[in-house]
């Protein structure tokens, strides 16, 4: 549980200059509990969950109508958003659905089968509010099929349903606010672990390459990008006031979102790893869902192929290739990489390195060794919270140009994951919502094929990309360079 | 020399398992093709006017070995295309001549080794691919005595005791191709993944007898050589076990698709062995996987999905890399008991589905008990006489087998080709119109034209070959077998 090592106060001072190495909280965090998850608190301290319809009054969340004067600070019509175009919504009605029967049938379980019940409270953990997991309450059976609710997210309402909207209760503190149970979203951090907990996974929540290959999808989080599909049921308004440089409010989110999907990864392979060293029941070794899914999921080019000219693996220099084996994803650590590569930090340097030893003895066989991988893993991690967390400068949004860093380096796209990492941390800087022409160009190439009745869900063209991905970036980094001097 | 020639008895007598368990000793010295060329290139007058009276051979082999035959350009394809090139740059290979990883299929190695290497190599270019000898065996103790047409006369057991391999055998014969064409660890003839990625074509599927027509062959059939008289014909026939049988070439398809499986177990418990010596190479080595487990577009729906991981024998959970299956796919053509296979198959995927890769201990035990059971199976398969209806038979059985739901391309493509060579050989179908139709359906489909002879550049054609396997639905191959199923019932 490195988690510990994070603590509430992170947020004050996370959104740090790229390159700045000044000013490392001398705090010894160590001890420093994170507050609990939602589900968590309802198990912890009992608080009882009351469901989504206790939210839904039509003065309260369950207006008809969203409001968009500027005098309140809530919608009101939060519950309807919610309930009509939140996929969220529909996160446990879709384990009904044909797909889930699918997974279920390749998975070899049927309904009567002992073990499909608890597959089923695995995969309730994620697609329903997981009550069943947290609490004795008898009322909590039914809640699950309210899929990911209201309380899933904002915490047991039992305690604060009466108090949440009075006056006094606006005044307090996080920290009092979440005493009462109800969770703190408006935390980049808080907020990022919320998601990350299923959309990466921790403890109790996995898809592991068993469950992709029965169909269920490959998880491949950024939070930014989620959040932005995602019906925001809030207004921007509020993301904005609570960030720490309202301008900034996105690359705040971003970075939040980097570091803990990037913990919460490398917190998953130390899992796996140990579980394997351990010779723990059901442990996977090699498990694919730490591999890059399209260092084998390609197609065969032929001849002359651009991956044979790119290199493989973690070795980029042809004539060193002895050995193909399976590289770890850079999904969740390519982008915090690239950050600590392009900073002077000191702290930065040595995360860096750690990854990188991390990911060479990933590749260094096919099946790396459980026991060293578990450790360099649990390394990397303790090395990416001593860094991120000791920041206290302020954003910059040229320094993040920097470190996307310029069109002539073949590293940034060399594979699909990072370029599509790069255009999500573009589409960040975007001053126009990723409307910007380059952009939308690198986000068709980038896009799955689509074709009759079948859908794609993999770069089956990334070819082509190699080398018209690195003009676009270049063409709008000048659009952005250009309007700060104007 | 006699130890040795004594040493290829006793593997004759111990039978084929001892044959293949190690390199084949060698017997007598390789000499080179050029002296093949003195009579096996264009017949002398002399020649020519024998030829009028002995039906036996062309005497034009070795010409159509240089210019058709894309074997004798094995080495200079590596050496002199831009994708050989590529892979030797890739690989780290300065001198391809020196490479035994290379030269043990795409030349002669152990001519080389003797004729001082890379310059010969460099030099003769007759003798720089997959040459005579490389097939035939080494010819210093019998090329003497086989211009003679008494040779022709003499014992197979004989002629392997003087080096001369029994190539007129469909079992050793397919046993000499596949040990290139699918692999053998003892003789250094192993396509590897690093080999793959630095850019070797992928090994197709093997249905011998497509490929041997296709090759093109240099030689002449029985039932070319039947069509005419040669000097001690009569003699030829008996020492070679050759009778009336019309069904040769269905009982080469039968044989030599159970020799390809034998071929595929054994090199997987050949990599096994060498895996679990202390020092030898990490476990897996990748190339003894079906590249398609993980090669594969991520696609919905997916065929794959729905076939839930199911091979032939046995079934492992979703996401777990199957090792390279299409061998299994014409086992059930032979009509004969599949279960002592079966339940030694059902421990390999075992073995497989305790971790991805499995374990090699595990997996070449099981390998072991796979080859004993096939050994017995080949045995059976050998004790059938072939009769009236056989052909039939086997045709509806590669119909029934499309409807397996394990059927993936190269197991589509061993089937479509076994289907057409089978056809050819029963005549009222054979020159039947209705069957071509759903025949060229298939050819395209599967692209069961691989490009043959020296003519056909595999490089050009990867790409579109490897489209294919992409685009490949086992729904649409099943529709045509369908129809061809529906032509026998007729």
């Amino acid at each position: 549980m490195n988690l510990r090592f994070l603590s509430i106060f992170v947020a004050l001072v996370v959104l740090a200059g790229f390159s700045a190495s000044e000013g490392q909280d001398p705090v010894d965090r160590q001890g420093v509990a994170q507050p609990p998850l939602p589900w968590e608190v309802a198990a912890v301290q009992g608080f009882r969950n009351l469901g989504a319809r206790s939210c839904s009054s039509t003065t309260c969340h369950g207006s008809v109508r969203a409001d968009s004067t500027n005098d309140n600070r809530m919608r009101r019509d939060e519950y309807l958003v919610w309930l009509e175009e939140d996929p969220h919504q529909r996160a446990h009605a879709t384990l009904s659905g044909e797909q889930s029967e699918s997974i279920f049938r390749n998975l070899g379980l049927s309904p009567d089968d002992q073990r499909y019940r608890q597959v089923m409270q695995k995969c309730i953990a994620c697609h329903g509010m997981p009550v069943e997991l947290s609490s004795t309450d008898s009322s909590g059976q039914h809640m699950v099929y309210e899929g990911v609710s209201c309380e899933t997210c904002h915490g047991p309402a039992e305690k604060w349903l009466k108090t949440h909207y009075r006056t006094d209760f606006v005044e307090l503190t996080g920290a009092e606010k979440a005493s009462q149970g109800l969770f703190n979203t408006n935390d980049a951090h808080q907020r990022a672990r919320l998601c990350v907990a299923c959309h990466v996974g921790d403890k109790e929540r996995e898809v592991n390459h068993d469950w992709i290959a029965a169909g269920h999808p490959a998880l491949k989080f950024e939070l930014t990008a989620y959040l932005s599909m995602m019906p925001g049921h809030w207004k921007e308004t509020r993301d904005r006031e609570n960030a720490h440089n309202p301008a900034e409010h996105e690359l705040e989110l971003w970075l939040a979102g980097q570091q803990v999907a990037a913990d919460a990864s490398l917190a998953q392979l130390a899992r796996r790893a140990s579980a394997a060293a351990a010779g723990q029941d059901g442990a996977i070794w090699p498990e694919f869902a730490d591999v890059d899914c399209y260092s084998c999921h390609h197609d065969l080019g032929a001849p002359l192929s651009w991956r044979q000219k790119r290199g493989f693996g973690v070795v980029q220099q042809r004539t060193e290739v002895q050995r193909i084996t399976l590289p770890a994803s850079e999904w969740y650590l390519f982008m915090p990489s690239r950050l600590a590569a392009s900073s002077k930090d000191a702290a930065a340097v040595e995360f860096e390195r750690a990854w990188q030893e991390l990911r060479g003895k990933m590749a260094a066989e096919v099946i790396p060794d459980d026991r060293e991988i578990a450790e360099l893993a649990d390394a990397a991690r303790q090395r990416l919270d001593n860094w991120l967390s000791g920041r206290t400068s302020t954003a910059d949004r040229k320094e993040m140009v920097d470190m996307i860093g310029k069109s002539d380096d073949p590293e940034l796209v060399s594979n699909w994951d990072r370029a599509v990492q790069a255009y999500l941390a573009l589409q960040v800087l975007s001053e126009d919502r990723g409307k910007e022409k380059a952009l939308r160009q690198i986000r068709a190439m980038l896009a799955f094929p689509v074709s009759a009745g079948r859908q794609f869900d993999s770069p089956r063209k990334f070819r082509s990309v190699i080398e018209d991905i690195p003009k676009l970036i270049l063409q709008f980094q000048e659009q952005l360079e250009g309007k700060q001097e104007n | 020399m006699r130890v040795l020639v004594a040493l290829s008895w006793l593997a004759l007598i111990l039978g084929p398992e001892v044959l293949l368990s190690q390199e084949p000793a060698l017997v007598g010295e390789y000499l080179g093709s050029s002296g093949c060329f003195d009579c096996h290139e264009i017949p002398s007058p002399a020649a020519e006017e024998r030829l009028k009276t002995d039906f036996f051979i062309n005497l034009t082999e070795a010409k159509n070995w240089v210019f058709k035959d894309k074997h004798a350009r094995a080495f200079i394809n590596v050496r002199d295309t831009d994708l050989g090139k590529q892979m030797l740059e890739i690989l780290g290979i300065e001198k391809l001549a020196m490479a035994d990883q290379c030269t043990s299929c795409h030349s002669n190695p152990h001519w080389l080794k003797t004729n001082g290497g890379m310059e010969a190599a460099r030099t003769v270019y007759k003798e720089s691919g997959v040459t005579c000898e490389s097939c035939h065996g080494a010819s210093s103790l019998w090329d003497t005595k086989h211009r003679s047409v008494r040779w022709r006369a003499e014992s197979p057991e004989t002629k392997v005791g003087l080096g001369m391999s029994d190539i007129r055998n469909p079992v050793t014969r397919a046993s000499i191709c596949f040990s290139c064409h699918i692999g053998d660890v003892s003789q250094n003839r192993v396509v590897t993944h690093e080999m793959y990625a630095a850019g070797h074509p992928p090994l197709p599927s093997i249905e011998l007898e497509t490929f041997l027509e296709k090759m093109p062959g240099h030689w002449r059939t029985v039932e070319e050589k039947k069509s005419g008289r040669f000097t001690n014909d009569d003699a030829f026939y008996s020492a070679n076990g050759i009778s009336e049988s019309k069904y040769r070439r269905l009982e080469s398809v039968v044989l030599s698709s159970a020799v390809a499986f034998r071929t595929s177990v054994k090199l997987i418990e050949q990599q096994a062995a060498r895996s679990n010596k202390p020092g030898g190479p990490a476990w897996p080595e990748l190339a003894m996987f079906d590249c398609y487990s993980c090669h594969h577009d991520l696609k919905l729906p997916s065929w794959r999905q729905v076939r839930a991981n199911e091979v032939h024998g046995y079934k492992l959970r979703p996401g777990r890399p199957q090792l390279l299956y299409w061998p299994t796919t014409l086992l059930p053509l032979s009509g004969q008991e599949l279960d002592g296979v079966n339940v030694s198959l059902r421990e390999v995927g075992m073995a497989l589905d305790r971790r991805p890769f499995g374990d090699p201990v595990e997996i070449g035990l099981a390998a072991g008990k796979v080859m004993v059971q096939v050994d017995d199976l080949l045995e059976s398969i050998k004790g059938v006489s072939l009769g009236e209806g056989d052909e039939v038979a086997a045709l509806k059985r590669l119909c029934a087998l499309a409807e397996s739901p394990t059927v993936d391309y190269e197991s589509a493509r061993q089937i479509g080709w076994a289907f057409t060579v089978i056809l050819q050989t029963y005549e009222p179908w054979a020159s039947d119109a209705a069957f071509r139709e759903p025949i060229e359906q298939l050819e395209v489909q599967l692209k069961l034209n691989l490009p043959w002879g020296q003519e056909g550049k595999i490089e050009e054609q990867l790409h579109a070959a490897l489209q294919a396997v992409s685009d490949y639905e086992p729904e649409e191959f099943r529709e045509i077998m369908r129809k061809l199923a529906s032509l026998l019932g007729k």
